[in-house]
């Protein structure tokens, strides 16, 4: 699935279609609604008003596994979890940073060990990701669930910037 | 039959319940708690049969909660329910006395797998 370049694990984006679709078609699929890559060419704004859950790993890799969505998907991913409408507000902040920590733990599996793995971190609001000297962009994964887009993105860290949070 | 579920996370233990139920375990008595300390504290009072616990979480990790366990002299069986799946968490959960790693995203067809000899001898 991973592919090492000199020492370094290389993340395809389909790697993480993989990992994200088992974790969907675990917890999120009893209507049926799988995850898919995008089909419509609408990707995530991430300008706007969003929901994002990130998990960190340190050790042998050190990195961040980020999943993006807007706040109406969370709730919906949050409903589907518990199989309720009846959810609060913690309920979406828990709902969503298990999901990354799903994605984040599998992620992991597949980088250079050994490393830990953070507890998830959950923030709303207008948060702009970008690339710096200490942090770079190692993958990302557009996809589709029930219509809607979200985003998982690998982010590669030296060591001086892995504090957690998002990149 | 009692089960001790202990994760962080309430949606992920009401999941563990929903997919115990989805499994064929239904009809044991669940008890939930959300970290290493409350699952220590909640093994001495409810004595259970089975514990499922969670790797990482806030207070005491899992790992750490086995590892007081078998210190304390428990030898409550136990099996890990975790993101971590990679072959040197399993070696370590193994190696502190763990039955099983079920890696999270699980099925109920991985339930029957891992707990339905533990349940069966129990």
């Amino acid at each position: 699935m991973s592919i090492v370049s000199d020492g370094e694990v290389v993340l395809t984006p389909t790697d993480l279609e993989e990992i994200a679709g088992w974790v969907w078609s675990a917890f999120l699929s009893e209507d049926g609604a799988m995850m898919s890559p995008l089909l419509a060419d609408a990707p995530l704004d991430t300008d706007g008003e969003i929901v994002h859950a990130s998990v960190a790993v340190h050790g042998a890799w050190n990195g961040q596994i980020l999943l993006e969505l807007t706040e109406e998907t969370a709730l919906d991913v949050s409903r589907a979890m518990l199989q309720t409408n009846d959810v609060s507000p913690e309920d979406v902040t828990d709902a969503v940073g298990e999901l990354v920590n799903m994605v984040g733990g599998n992620v992991k599996s597949l980088m250079s060990s050994p490393s830990a793995l953070t507890l998830p971190m959950v923030m709303s609001g207008k948060v702009k990701h970008r690339a710096t000297h200490a942090v770079s962009e190692v993958c990302r994964a557009d996809l589709e669930w029930r219509g809607k887009p979200l985003r998982v993105s690998v982010w590669s860290s030296t060591r001086e910037n892995e504090n957690g949070g998002t990149p | 039959m009692k089960i001790l579920i202990v994760d962080d996370s309430r949606v992920m233990r009401q999941i563990v319940v929903r997919t115990l139920r989805q499994a064929g375990f239904a009809g044991h008595e669940l008890v939930e708690a959300a970290n290493g300390v409350e699952g220590l504290e909640a093994v001495r009072t409810h004595a259970p049969d089975l514990v499922l616990s969670d790797w990482n979480m806030p207070e005491m990790t899992g790992i750490d909660m086995l590892a007081t366990l078998r210190a304390s002299g428990s030898q409550v069986p136990f099996g890990f329910v975790t993101s971590e799946g990679a072959p040197e968490m399993v070696g370590r959960a193994e190696a502190a006395g763990a039955l099983f790693v079920i890696t999270k995203p699980f099925t109920p067809e991985g339930f029957q797998e891992k707990l339905g000899p533990v349940l069966a001898g129990v």
